[in-house]
Parts: structure tokens; sequence; C-alpha cells
């Protein structure tokens, strides 16, 4: 083909054409895209004692919602427990069903157990998956000592014109490509749509573009962290790889290191600046300018054919030519809608915890260049992940030595590079291994047969061996359906279950799953 | 007197007496116009945005055949079917006697059956320049013939994968992008609103075609002829493989420049000969400072750029790719963080080197012949007929260093080709058929490639012998029997059928020596015969096969539930006919066997 890095190719075609997609044979470092076992997740489970909950340690709590992540770090002190929250947010996405209807009880659980006092709120990225939550009501009653955010949210103020306004944009340009898709059903459109939806949180495109004053979606959860709970900003704070945080004062006991996302100097990492050139080029490349948005029409309709004005021959089936034009359409909206939501994926905040010497991994939902930055310790994002050469040691030395990590993106194929569950599972073998938690649903992204599914069952497979693998959708939940004002009960997905840790305790109640270690 | 059809039939008919004898009138009559060899055709020699300058609006003379409106022809069909709007647009009929007389429509961007007349003259012309090269008619990508899981045979006949005759959508899809499908059975061009910033020559937010581009179209023919020679290079095995095929089809479009002899006077003329500087000298010289004028403007040289309405349309302000894009930087080939287009333009600078460095020695005794008159070398100013001298210089040797870079191509490996590969096929192919290299074209290419750091992984010495592939001791494999080497218009059906199974039994026969693994299905997804006029006069035919073995290597061997993925093995033969002997053709014999393994060190490190 002629160009260019930021074209797409259609589907699995070959690439002699297109730069970005081709199919790689070789292994890649961040995918997890060999030909996977389909192994169900076999294991030996013992039913967990609900042991009493030790004031003394420290616990990790996901509240199963759905397809979102929505964390509570519960901190031994001698002042007391307190209480960190980690994103609150749930989404639908592709399949429609992403959203369990849980995350109303499970705002009031956390007002129940924390008395609505938060230490700290971290919000890993602005998707909807983890902050739709902060749009219930009862967040009004809660009161956090500090807001943290990740460095780039700081330049999505409410200042539309601000120099530095880099991704007051992603509202607008989603809206415009959201209007695109108008009248798609297919699937690549409903993946898009999914996609823009979770970076807006917003439902329905044409009723937002009919308001543009009123603050919808996404912008209402960031209102209440940033002017609620982050005191009109006040409390509110954004970090970036290697700053030093600022902790409340309840919290000193706690050592804090901040790995992601990649800092301005290293913005590369984000394709941060392609966004708003690649994604405002697609559109003014596709759309016509004159006539608002619309597809380019290059001839007048004068110039419009029926196939019987081209010659009649056995060998030319226009049917078939006209499938095959269509099929290999190459979809730019989707790619430049794929482009926002990995952006905003990068840009996750991504912490270490450490705490009486034990290490928990936050990873947000960081993708390639988030996760290479500090993996890799490099000045520039790699073009070509066959040619990654060994993560750092330093890497190495802390994956190594986690006793919790937060399962990035849902467990999504491309969000939890190979060398790191290669690194973290490497370990000797008196060690007592590690707890990773995911928190996802399954059927609700993705689809097996291209090895997109989420949960990725390869990585499943592959956190389950090397640690206790504890997902969100084994156990069963009961709650209030806001809608219905009924109770409603959802069972596990078929073939999880909760596993028992070599170190600590699991328990379950009604909403969430809590780790004491 | 010229015995004509009619006579001929004529007689016939007087002697079979099966038809009464027809009426003949006039002369005319009797005498048929006997078919034209081509058929001139309107284009842009570049793209639209370089108006009618720099003989910008040129006639190709593309080989005659009758057409059907698209235009729809043996080799290619154009089919105007715009994907985006879901709409076709209206087919040109490039046999109506109006456009016949007038070699066509007219060079314009606003009717699309221009576009769909040009789209076909230079895909057309791409194709005779090949064929011109290979000494053989190119085919299109065919499906690999497998065996049928049940019998273990393979059923004759075509496949649904098989392109027998490639489609062009002129304008397929909205997009700053052209691509070259199997799966769409052709070529889909695409259109896009240039920057409404700075588009460069194009107005902010005017449509631009890349259908329009003559670098684009013959960048995507070669792609497609390229797949059809080498069915796995568009398997990116590595990056090397991806950046390959970009960067054969950029030398591929670059060199198309150097036959337009308009633009080749022009760009001499202001350059003073100099043809790989990277800009033009304004027609009116610079005062102090900034241009006031258009004609002061310092323009990019439009033989080295490629595809220059498109890169500026996309707000880059310049060609897409350029031939001499970097400076030689042997540690560049190092950097793993390269994208394919960008490692390709390494091998496409390392060749125009090479093509000016001949260009010059070509030349040198002109400009000599030129200083001794008087004329100095700074200036600009060059006279007709030297200027024709030098056009003519330049365009022969890109026609010759076209042929090389082409040829080559039969004497690649069949799987993952590296920059280094690509080197040793060029040499080997031009000692082939240049054994002497009067024009020190080996030379040229040798040092080009070793400036930036492209040297074939195992060579021992840098000289000619070490450079080229070692031909295959005799003895190593036995002669091949039976194999119909076919005429140069290509082989029939049953002839093909008959070859197929040959090469298959003898590949199943000698699998070990050709770096198979035994008693595994080893594919034979193309061979063609190449015919070739030698120094001496004779002809020499030789038999180019690629063979294939696909094999599933897990990830990580301690591993297996990472899962596997497919590798191949593949071997490149060249059978040559040898000559008449006792009123017989003997077998033939195997002169070339390049390897690309599976086992053994090589394979480990792949």
């Amino acid at each position: 083909m002629v160009h260019t890095a930021s074209a797409a190719s259609a589907g699995n075609e070959i690439s002699t054409c297109v730069t970005v997609c081709s199919k790689v044979t070789t292994r890649t470092v961040s995918n997890w895209t060999s030909t996977c076992c389909m192994r169900g997740c076999e294991m030996t489970t013992r039913k967990t004692k609900s042991t009493a909950e030790k004031t003394n340690s420290l616990r990790v709590r996901m509240y199963r919602v759905g397809f979102g992540d929505f964390f509570l770090v519960i901190v031994p002190t001698p002042s007391g427990d307190q209480h960190i929250l980690i994103d609150c947010g749930v989404f639908k996405g592709t399949s429609g069903t992403g959203d369990l209807g849980s995350i109303a009880d499970a705002v009031e659980d956390l007002f129940q157990t924390t008395g609505g006092k938060l230490a700290l709120v971290i919000m890993t990225h602005r998707h909807a998956d983890h902050i739709a939550g902060f749009k219930v009501e009862r967040f009004k009653d809660f009161k956090a000592n500090m807001v943290w955010m990740p460095y780039w949210e700081q330049f999505n103020d409410k200042q539309p014109d601000s120099a530095n306004n880099m991704l007051a944009d992603i509202h607008d340009l989603a809206a415009s490509l959201a209007i695109q898709f108008r009248g798609r059903g297919d699937s690549d459109a409903q993946e898009a749509l999914a996609q823009l939806g979770n970076a807006t949180g917003i439902d329905d495109f044409n009723a937002a573009a009919t308001d543009k004053k009123k603050r919808v979606g996404n912008a209402v959860a960031l209102d209440m962290l940033k002017d609620h709970l982050g005191s009109q900003g006040e409390n509110v704070r954004y970090y970036a790889a290697g700053d030093k945080p600022e902790l409340p004062d309840e919290l000193k006991d706690l050592k804090v290191t901040i790995l992601g996302p990649p800092p301005e100097k290293a913005k590369a990492f984000l394709a941060l600046m392609d966004l708003k050139k690649g994604v405002g080029q697609y559109l003014d490349s596709m759309t016509d300018g004159t006539r608002g948005p619309g597809p380019i029409e290059p001839f007048a309709k004068e110039w419009f054919a029926k196939t019987k004005d081209y010659p009649k021959q056995d060998e030319l089936k226009y049917d078939e030519i006209v499938q095959r034009v269509n099929s290999a359409q190459p979809d730019m909206l989707a790619v430049a809608a794929a482009k926002i939501e990995n952006f905003l994926n990068n840009q996750s905040l991504v912490v270490l915890f450490e705490f009486d010497g034990k290490k928990l991994l936050f990873a947000g939902d960081a993708q390639g260049g988030n996760w290479e930055y500090w993996l890799y310790q490099m000045e520039a994002p790699l073009k070509d992940p066959t040619n990654a050469r060994d993560i750092v040691e330093a890497s190495k030395e802390l994956l190594q030595t986690i006793d919790f990590y937060k399962v990035g993106h849902h467990g999504s194929t491309n969000a939890t590079p190979i060398p790191v569950v290669e690194a973290a599972v490497a370990r000797p073998k008196t060690n007592k291994g590690f707890v990773s938690m995911c928190s996802t649903e399954k059927g609700v992204y993705g689809n097996p047969d291209k090895d997109t599914e989420v949960p990725r069952i390869l990585l499943m497979d592959e956190l389950n061996k090397g640690s206790c693998l504890v997902r969100s959708d084994s156990i069963p939940i009961t709650f209030t359906d806001r809608k219905t004002n009924e109770q409603k009960t959802i069972n596990p997905t078929d073939g999880v279950t909760l596993p028992k840790p070599k170190v600590g305790t699991l328990m379950k109640t009604k909403l969430y799953i809590e780790y004491a270690f | 007197m010229p015995t004509t059809k009619r006579t001929l039939k004529a007689a016939k008919h007087k002697s079979t007496k099966s038809k009464p004898k027809r009426k003949t009138s006039t002369l005319a009559d009797v005498f048929e116009i006997p078919t034209p060899d081509n058929r001139p055709i309107k284009c842009y020699a570049f793209d639209p945005s370089h108006g009618k300058f720099f003989g910008n609006e040129m006639t190709l003379r593309v080989k005659y055949e009758k057409l059907l409106p698209g235009p729809v022809g043996e080799r290619i069909a154009v089919i105007d079917y715009d994907g985006a709007n879901k709409k076709f647009y209206k087919p040109v009929n490039l046999d109506d006697p109006s456009l016949l007389i007038a070699s066509g429509i007219s060079p314009t961007e606003s009717d699309p059956r221009f576009h769909q007349q040009m789209v076909y003259a230079v895909a057309m012309e791409t194709i005779q320049n090949f064929e011109s090269a290979l000494g053989r008619r190119i085919r299109w990508r065919l499906e690999e013939r497998l065996p049928d899981p049940a019998t273990g045979k393979i059923q004759p006949g075509k496949r649904d994968g098989d392109i027998w005759r490639l489609n062009l959508y002129p304008h397929a899809m909205v997009s700053a992008n052209a691509a070259y499908s199997p799966a769409a059975k052709g070529i889909l061009f695409g259109y896009f609103r240039a920057s409404s910033v700075d588009p460069g020559r194009n107005l902010p937010g005017q449509t631009v075609f890349t259908c329009l581009s003559h670098d684009i179209i013959v960048h995507e023919v070669t792609h497609a002829i390229l797949d059809g020679i080498r069915t796995y290079f568009s398997e990116r095995t590595s990056s090397d493989v991806a950046a390959f095929h970009e960067a054969f089809a950029d030398i591929a479009a670059l060199f198309r420049h150097f036959s337009h002899k308009e633009a080749l006077l022009d760009t001499i003329q202001k350059t003073g000969g100099r043809l790989y500087q990277y800009h033009l000298d304004p027609d009116a010289l610079l005062t102090d400072g900034n241009p006031t004028i258009q004609a002061q403007k310092l323009q990019d040289n439009p033989l080295i750029g490629l595809a220059q309405q498109f890169g500026e349309a996309r707000g880059t302000g310049r060609a897409l790719r350029s031939a001499l894009s970097e400076l030689p930087d042997p540690k560049k080939m190092k950097n793993p963080n390269l994208e394919p287009h960008e490692l390709g333009a390494i091998l496409v600078a390392a060749v125009f080197d090479a093509y000016f460095t001949v260009y010059l020695r070509q030349t040198s005794d002109l400009f000599r012949i030129f200083r001794a008159g008087g004329g100095t070398v700074d200036s600009r100013e060059i006279s007709g007929p030297l200027a024709n001298l030098l056009a003519d210089a330049a365009s022969k040797t890109a026609n010759t260093l076209f042929k090389i870079c082409v040829r080559a191509i039969d004497y690649c490996p069949a799987v993952d080709i590296t920059f280094g590969d690509y080197l040793r096929a060029l040499i080997t192919a031009d000692r082939d058929n240049h054994p002497s290299d009067s024009l020190g074209v080996r030379d040229a290419l040798m040092q080009a490639f070793r400036l930036r750091g492209i040297l074939p992984e195992d060579a021992q010495y840098f000289s000619e012998e070490s450079l080229s592939w070692s031909p295959l001791e005799p003895g190593t494999l036995p002669d091949f029997e039976g194999l119909i080497f076919g005429d140069p218009n290509g082989l029939t059906r049953e002839e093909r059928n008959h070859n197929g199974d040959l090469l298959r039994q003898y590949a199943q026969a000698n699998a070990e020596t050709l770096g198979f693994r035994r008693r595994e299905f080893i594919s034979v997804p193309s061979f063609h015969p190449a015919f070739r006029v030698t120094p001496d006069g004779s002809m020499r035919i030789d038999m180019v096969v690629e063979m294939a073995q696909k094999a599933d290597i897990p990830y990580d061997p301690k591993r297996p539930a990472l899962g596997t993925f497919p590798m191949r093995s593949g071997s490149t033969l060249l059978i040559t006919k040898p000559p008449f002997k006792d009123g017989n053709y003997g077998a033939g014999v195997i002169r070339y066997l390049i390897r690309r393994k599976l086992d053994g060190p090589y394979g480990e490190r792949r």
C-alpha cells in the first residue's frame, strides 16, 4: 500500500498493503494471540470459611458489578481502618449485558463499610467502566481527603480553549464519530460504539447532541470526583510515573510508587500527539465538510450506473464483487474509535502499594505503551513488538515480589503483557505466590474465534496456574434491581469458582469478594 | 503481394467447395487492416497536482486488446464500484470511436471515466514492463493447492481463491490509502479529503484520488505481481519481508519516472544534469532572501519523490517517500524499531544510489566533452543536444536497473527474504544475464548496499563470487525428467497439472536435500518458465520453482499451553532446460537451490 502508520487494514487480509495489522506469526510481546487451548478453568475449590475479618490485616475488596472496576483497599492503622477506593464503574459493553445492575447496592454497601469517609480515592482513568459509579446519588454523602487522577486528566478541565487542553476534545471527537456510526448494525460498529460509549459515558449520542450544554455521562461522574470529592479541585492530585505522591495523614504508613502513566516527556508512549490530529484527520478526510457529517460523494448522481452498464460475462459476478469490496472496506471509523479507547486506557494511573511488607499492584487498564515505559525503561516506544528485549531487572524483581495484582483491563488480550506474567510467575519454589484479582464478566466483549474474548482464556489459564486467580464473576450476587425494585440474583459464570489462596483468606458476601492478608 | 487472410480463406473455399463463392467488392475489403500493436491512452505522468507542466499529461502506449466498457480486458478489469457510497459509476468504453481517435479522455479529476482509463493504462503498462523484464507472461496469485484430506490427492481445476483477472476498483473506499487485497481479488484505491490545514498544492479539503497517482497505481500493481511470483512474501514473518514488499513496489514506481521523457529533460535542465538533486533550480533567480514570485520557489525534484500529491494532501508538505530519503548509515539497518516502510526506504535508497552511480559513470564522458567545449559544471545551462543524450542515458540505465531488480525476484528464497538475500539474488541474476558487466552495475550495487549495512549473513568476502548464491554442485540432486518448459506465452492447463504433479513427486522424493522434513506434505505454490536471450544470442530457458512446507511450532517448547504458530520452510529451485543434444532434450538440470530450512541451526534462530 501506499502509506501510513495511521491506516487500518481490512480484516485479516494479507498486508502487502497496510502497515498496521498484518498477521504476525511470531510471538508478540503484549498480546495473547496464539491459538489457545480452550481449557476451562478447572480449579481445586474448597469452601472458604467466612473467617472473622481480622481488624489488623490488610484487605482488598472487589465488588461484582459486571464489566467494571470497583475496588476498596482497607488499611489497618492505629487510628482504625482507613479506606482507599480505586475506581467505581461499570459499562454495558458490546453485548449490552456488562452492567449487572448491582452498582447502586454496592455503593450503598461501601457507604455502610466506610461511614462515607474515604482517605483516598484513585481514579485510574476516565472510562465509564471505571467511573460510572460516581454518578450514583449516594456519593454526595461521601467525603474524601484526597483524590488521585492520572497526570493527563488535569488538561481536561472545563476551559475549552486552554492551550493545554489535549483531552477536552475527546468528547467532541467521540460524539461526532458516534454520529458517523448511526445506522450501522455490523459488529465492528457495535464494538466501536461501545468504545465511544465507554469513553464518554453516553448511551444515546443523538440525545446528547441536541443538548450540548447539559453535562452528561462521564462528565457527571468527573464532576462528582473533582468538585465534590476533590473539593473543587483543591484535593485533587495528578500523577505520572516517577512522581512522589502526596498521601493524606491517615495513610502515612503506606508506601506508594507511581509506575504509570508515562510522564509528559515520554508521551509518545500514549500515542498522545496522534490523537487529535489522527482522529481529527480521519473524520476530516472521510466526511463532507460542506454538508456536515456525511460520507464524501466524489461524483454527482448523473455518474451513477447499474451493473447492466457493465459487460456481461460469466467470470464477472457483480454480486460477488460488491460483496468483496464491501467487506474489504477499511473501517477508519472503527480505527479512530479504537484509538480513543487505547489512548484513554494508556493514561491509566498504575499504582504500587507497599504496606507491612506486602506489595499490591493496581494496573488500571494500562495497555502496551504504559507498561513498556516502566518495564523496559525506554526512551521511545517499540514499533515492532516482536523485537522486544528482556524487561529490565528492576521491573522483573518487582514483579517477582508482588503479593497482589489487579489484572489490567478486565483480563483482555492487550493489557497484561506476556513478559509480565512470565516474570511474576517465575519465583523460587518456597515463595507463596500471589493473588491476582480480575474484575470481569464473560461474554460482554470480544469473540473467542477472533482471539479477542474478554477475559482472554489463555491469559486466565496462565494466571490461574501461576497465581491464585480470583475472578469477580466467580460468586453469585444478590441485590435490589433499581428498575423493578425486586431482589435479583446473578449466578457465577459457568466453570468459574473461588480458589483457595496459599496466604491469607478469601471471603465472599452477596456483593463482593474480599481478600485479607 | 502479401497474402491476406481473406485470400487464404477464398482459396480454402475454392478447394473445399463447401460454400458458394463470396462476392468481393472493393480493394479495401480485400486488404484487411492489420491489428494495431498498441493503443494510445492519455494519463498523468505524476498526478493532477503537477498541472500541465513537466509533460505531466502524457500518452501511454499499451498493448492493444479489445476492450469492453470498464475497461474490461483479458488480464485486468476496471470495475468502478464505490464501497463507501455503495454505487457503481458509469464505465468508460475505450473502444468508442470518438475515444479511439482522441486517445481516450483528456486528463481531468472530475470525470470518473478518466480515472478508470488511467488506472487501466498504467496497470497495463506496469504488467508489460514486468513481462519484458521477466521474459514470461505473469500471472496473479493462485490459491495454494493442498491435498484433499479424504483422498490425499490434489484436485485439478480452479479454486475460489484464484485470481485469473485482476480487478481494479478506482474508487473503492474512503481512505487515504490504496491496497492490493487478494480477498477482494484486486486493488482498492481510496479517495479522501485533503488536509484542511496544510494541503500543499491541493485545495484545503479537496477530494484527492489515489487512483490518479501514477506512482500509487504502479506501486499497488507491483504488489499484485510480486504476490503472484512469491506467494509467501506477503506473510509477515520478519520485518524484512514486509519491508521488502514495500521497497520493491517503490523501486518499480520510481524507475517509471525515468521513462517520462519530458519530465526527464526538464529535470536535467533544472539540475544541470544532476538528477539526484533534491531540489530543482528555480526558473527565476532568487535575488535576496525570500522568493517573491512563484518562479523563484525552490521545487522538489519530481523524479525522486513518490506520490507528491498524496503526501502533501495529508499535510506533510512533501512527497510520500523519496528515492534517496536517507543518508547512508550502516547502523540504521540494525534499529529494531523501524516500521516496514522506513526499513524499505533503506533498500530503495541503496538501489537508487547504485542507479545514479551508474548514470554518472555512463555520462562522465559527455560531461567531459561539455567542459572541453567551454561548459562549466556549476552552470545549470545545458545545451539541448546534451540534455537529450543525458536523458537517453538516464532512461536506458533506469531500464537496465529495473530489469535487474525484477529478474532477481526469481533468485530469491521462497520464504523469509532478507535484504541481504536480495543482494545475493541481484548479483547472481545479473551474473547469469550479463557475465561481463561492462557498466559496473554489480559493483555499484554492492557498494551501495554495503554503505547501508545490507549484507548477506554468511558472506565470506566482499566479492561478486562470494555475494552470489553458490551454484548447486552436480550430483547433489538428480536431474529432472519430464518437465515441460512450454513457451513464453505460458503453459496450458494440462501442462501445468503435469508439471505440478511431477514437481510435488520430485519434492517428496528428495525432501531432505531440498531442505524439508520427510513424509510431510510439500506444496509447490508456483512455477514459472523464464526465457532469456544470453549474450551469445542463444536462448536460455529456466523453470523457477517455489516449494514450501508448513509446520506448527510451539511458542515455547517448554510450555505447550501457549499454543503454536505456523512456520514455513521454503526452497527456490532454478531448473535449466539443457541444450538440444542428439535430437533430444536431456533432463532438466538444477542450477540453484536456495533453501530456508526449519530444522538445523538456521531454523533455531528463526
